[in-house]
């Protein structure tokens, strides 16, 4: 062959295995090609909670293969005459959300959250109930809601925590009894020895959204009704307690001592992960706490977290698979979401689930690593459950949230310098105005702006006398000049420092997109400024945005080690997502 | 003429006897072959069997024997399709009409469940629905609890009763029973009997302790007393959800966190002996309880009828080839499989399953359970209570 016809053939060889390359690559999950949709595929679409995101991904790529090949995934065997094969879609999203965009696809369809799934699996039945609750109809059937992974509620805490609590109760199981002692102790934590920081931070998620918060508010509702009207044989929460005034101001006690909420456990492990000093405990599923404690955080945690299973009793959260009696739902639909939740409870998940830190829902496969006592988790609790309230009485205990949460005074700070102009400043105002938004009108607000200079447009106040003025002058924001980063936050911080006596949340959320150019303070001097307010009943936390690529990160993250806090970062395109979740915290 | 005679004859015998083969061939290809003639019908015969969760593994695989079979009634093919659908719910769909299309035939949990869809029934159309060809299997409710709980209890109440567990749930907890503190409250399994026909049937048996009979009327359900004896029991639940339909599992799985004790049917039991016996489970047969005798009935009600198009032969080859099934499940091959699935045989005999886990309390021989008769009013009444009591 001539060199040019073995240069011709060479070339086609290399189109070829483009073309080849093109066609048969694409998309993977974990590697392995997505699964194509068989034409006579009947289609089912399920939601799950964000802890199963990890893995099911997987798992439905998994099943769908089996039957764009031709064989039932449950059964392993080819595909009988007639038997249609099955095709999921799936994504993670908040229980609470979810629940919320279903009962609106009932109610009130028009509303932006709406959901139709075909399954529904929320991390707890609560959801369930709840939903049946507001629709007034049997949308689920809980006892037909076969769980598929199962993880207690723990109350994750530092082992040197523990131990202390321990020293003080030798022998005694630990409860909420033995928490409250130490939230209400005048002295903190300097009465178990604990050297530093006397006072005691603690956190949840928001019980809107998380299925952990909600059981986690629940068992503050149990403690404070139990052991502030010295009734500590109450076996069941009833609505009389939920509205009694003393057991809310007793969980408004507990809630004191809130460091900041956030919307997703997924989140707060990250924030949890740094260690005592961010936080003594917070309220986490078992999983969780054995995700923290394998090293998977950003962070590594100094020590080992270890679960506290509440002598008083928990909550089983068993994810249970749902599927809604509503008219999006069809009989093939419904017949083919059986097949998969037998899928889900086979042995060969129930290993996934295992290997991810859940318990198995099925007796197919046996507790072992990561449940292990190893990594903080003890295979023998909890040794007893609380009482599941009406669903009457769950609602009662979300809305009152509201009333005995801790309240937060937030300062936005925003970067105005020359840098922020033209689509920046633009996406800055929207994702600043979503954010006043989405803020609880029980907390106060005010708005700091900064260039070369520092002004304070709307200073702190409640928010129903402020929150028009900050819309307005969100809305009047203009970038020009240079920046005086480490000026405004000290400014910011000394404006929120002047009220001593506050008991609620304290917080900068400082958005910032460029260097300091201007300020006449040092980082150092900042930084002493904000290490100033640590340590204290309510720290001053600085939630740092760092908007775009030329961002101060260096100093950003300063701040953020200062306050043990974590630097989000930003660009035009997801700002306003982020300042979203940053209104979470409060 | 007789040369005649004989080419008359030889033509006479060569058709008769040809139409003979012919009639003979023709009998071979329908009989043997099952080649359909011209004119018949050879459309197939689906059979649409709803059966009792616990009955559903054995009469599926049941099923698919008969099915790869090729099982036929007058040359049609016989397919068996099977659902498995709790008694209550079946009622609940006869209840509001919503039973479409009629099924073929039905595996209820117990005769108790049966005689209740068949008075929904009358008071809907005036006649039963379904007529009982008999039964196929057998289970017993049964005592199952974890060993130190029920050691707790033998101290303090003299063994498992309803009685017994009613004693534990008024009390402020297990320390005040003699039982650690850390276990909290007592807390009965039992599945949710607005849902469960073990768990309603199970709330009945403890009707029956209290009344201190085995034959119940409605009245000893809507008795005062009876309800606000019981109604401890109904608040020991921690959360009827929980362990949904597979109470013993969940137990299995969870351990005592989950429940206590309680009185579940013995096949469930048996299915999570392996899981239970790692936790110290204990078994005991109650002294009278309602009984699963999963009554094989046949759909007989008008609206079959509509499901294929008003023929009544096709009802009538609907209903023989649900029988047909019905004396297939009555076979060797079939019964000597319920032990398999923790089921007692029709004639009460039991296989290795038994005498596995005998020595947790499982007895091969017949359970010593004295039978409750519940009339179907009784049931009746007894779903209205609860729908009332649990939210």
């Amino acid at each position: 062959m001539t060199r040019s016809n073995w240069a011709r053939l060479f070339s086609a060889l290399m189109a070829l295995t483009v073309i080849l390359t093109a066609c048969g690559g694409g998309e993977t999950v974990e590697g392995t090609p997505v699964a194509e949709k068989p034409s006579n595929a009947i289609e089912i679409s399920i939601l799950y909670a964000p802890e199963f995101a990890p893995f099911m991904p997987q798992v439905i790529n998994d099943f769908n293969r089996s039957y764009a090949e031709g064989r039932n995934p449950v059964t392993g065997q080819p595909l009988a005459s007639g038997e249609r094969p099955v095709y999921v879609t799936g994504v993670d999203k908040s229980s609470g959300t979810v629940m919320q965009g279903i009962v609106n696809a009932l109610i009130a369809p028009g509303n932006a959250n709406v959901e139709q799934p075909t399954i529904w699996s929320p991390s707890v039945s609560h959801w369930l109930a709840l939903a049946n609750y507001q629709t007034g109809r049997e949308l689920f059937d809980l006892a037909d809601s076969p769980p598929t992974a199962l993880a207690p509620v723990v109350m994750a805490i530092w082992e040197s925590r523990l131990k202390a609590i321990q020293a003080k109760h030798p022998g005694q199981p630990v409860g909420w009894e033995e928490l409250l002692e130490v939230l209400n102790d005048p002295n903190g934590w300097a009465s178990y020895g604990i050297s530093g920081r006397t006072t005691v931070y603690y956190g949840h998620t928001d019980p809107y959204v998380s299925s952990t918060a909600l059981s986690t508010l629940i068992g503050e509702f149990y403690a404070s009704a139990r052991y502030n009207t010295n009734n500590p044989n109450l076996r069941k929460l009833t609505l009389d307690l939920v509205n009694n005034a003393q057991v809310q101001n007793g969980v408004r006690q507990i809630e004191q001592l809130i460091k900041h909420y956030s919307t997703r456990t997924t989140e707060f492990k990250e924030y949890i992960a740094q260690g005592p000093e961010y936080l003594d405990f917070v309220a986490l599923e078992e999983n969780d706490l054995i995700y923290i404690n394998q090293g998977k955080t950003q962070y590594q945690p100094p020590e080992k977290l270890v679960a506290l299973y509440p002598k008083e009793g928990t909550f089983w959260h068993e994810h249970p698979f749902a599927i809604p009696n509503a008219s999006w739902v069809t009989p093939e639909q419904r017949a083919a979401a059986k097949v998969f939740t037998d899928y889900v409870r086979s042995k060969a998940v129930q290993e996934i689930v295992l290997a991810n830190g859940f318990r198995p829902a099925t007796t197919d496969v046996a507790i072992g690593y990561p449940i292990t006592p190893d990594l903080g988790v003890d295979p023998n609790q909890p040794a007893t459950v609380l009482d599941v309230p009406d669903p009457a009485v769950v609602a009662a205990v979300q809305s009152s949230w509201q009333y005995v949460k801790k309240q937060a005074d937030v300062m936005l700070l925003v970067d105005v310098s020359g840098s922020m102009g033209g689509d920046k400043i633009d996406q800055a105002r929207q994702a600043a105005l979503a954010f006043v938004d989405k803020l609880p009108a029980q907390n106060r607000l005010g708005l700091m702006v900064f260039n070369h200079n520092i002004s304070t447009p709307v200073p702190l106040d409640s928010f129903e006398r402020n929150s028009d003025d900050v819309r307005r002058a969100i809305q009047n924001l203009d970038a020009d000049g240079d920046t005086a980063l480490y000026d405004a936050v000290i400014a910011a911080t000394e404006a929120l420092a002047q009220d001593t006596e506050s008991d609620r949340i304290r917080a900068i959320v400082l958005l910032s997109d460029g260097q300091d150019t201007a300020s006449a303070q040092s980082l150092n001097e900042m930084v002493n400024t904000i290490n100033a307010q640590r340590g204290g009943k309510n720290p001053i936390l600085i939630v740092a945005v760092a908007y775009g690529s030329d961002a101060d990160i260096n100093a950003l993250n300063a701040i953020a080690r200062s306050s043990s806090t974590r630097v989000q970062s930003g660009d035009p395109a997801n700002i306003q997502r982020v300042l979203e979740i940053i209104s979470s915290y409060f | 003429m007789t040369t005649l005679l004989t080419r008359k004859a030889v033509r006479f015998l060569l058709i008769v006897g040809g139409g003979a083969l012919v009639a003979f061939l023709l009998w071979v290809a329908q009989n043997v072959f099952n080649v359909a003639m011209p004119g018949t019908d050879t459309s197939p015969i689906e059979v649409r069997l709803i059966v009792a969760p616990a009955m559903a593994d054995w009469v599926t695989e049941a099923a698919e024997r008969f099915n790869a079979e090729d099982q036929r009634l007058d040359r049609r093919p016989i397919t068996i399709r099977v659902t498995a659908q709790d008694g209550l719910s079946v009622h609940s769909q006869i209840n509001s009409g919503a039973l479409r299309p009629a099924p073929s035939a039905w595996i209820a949990e117990g005769t108790f469940v049966l005689d209740l869809a068949n008075l929904a029934a009358r008071q809907a159309s005036g006649q039963n629905a379904f007529t009982t060809e008999g039964s196929v299997a057998q289970s017993v409710l049964m005592w199952g609890g974890f060993a130190d709980r029920v050691a707790v209890i033998d101290a303090r109440f003299g063994g498992l009763s309803w009685t017994a567990l009613q004693g534990a749930s008024s009390a402020s907890g297990w320390e005040a029973l003699g039982g650690q503190s850390a276990w909290g409250f007592f807390k009965l399994v039992l599945p949710d009997p607005r849902k469960n026909s073990a768990g309603l049937a199970a709330l009945l048996s403890a009707a029956a302790e209290f009344h201190r009979k085995t034959e119940l009327a409605a009245t000893d359900i809507t008795n005062a007393p009876f309800e606000q004896w019981a109604q401890p029991l109904i608040d020991a639940v921690p959360n009827f959800a929980n362990l949904g339909n597979e109470p013993a599992q969940q137990l299995s799985v969870r351990g005592q966190s989950a429940g206590d004790a309680g009185l579940l049917l013995e096949s469930d039991w048996l299915m999570s002996a392996e899981g239970l016996s790692h936790r110290q489970i204990a078994f005991r047969y109650a002294a009278a309880a309602v009984t699963f005798d999963f009554p094989f009935a046949v759909w007989t009600a008008p609206e079959i009828a509509t499901r294929v198009s008003g023929d009544t032969s096709q009802r009538q080859a609907d209903q023989q080839a649900a029988r047909l099934f019905y004396q297939y499940l009555l076979a060797d091959a079939q019964q000597s499989r319920l032990d398999a699935f923790g089921l007692r045989r029709v004639s009460g005999g039991t296989g290795e399953q038994f005498v596995r886990w005998s020595a947790l309390g499982i007895q091969s021989g017949a359970p010593p359970t004295a039978n409750v008769r519940v009339s179907a009013e009784a049931v009746l009444a007894a779903l209205h209570w609860v729908e009332q009591v649990i939210r």
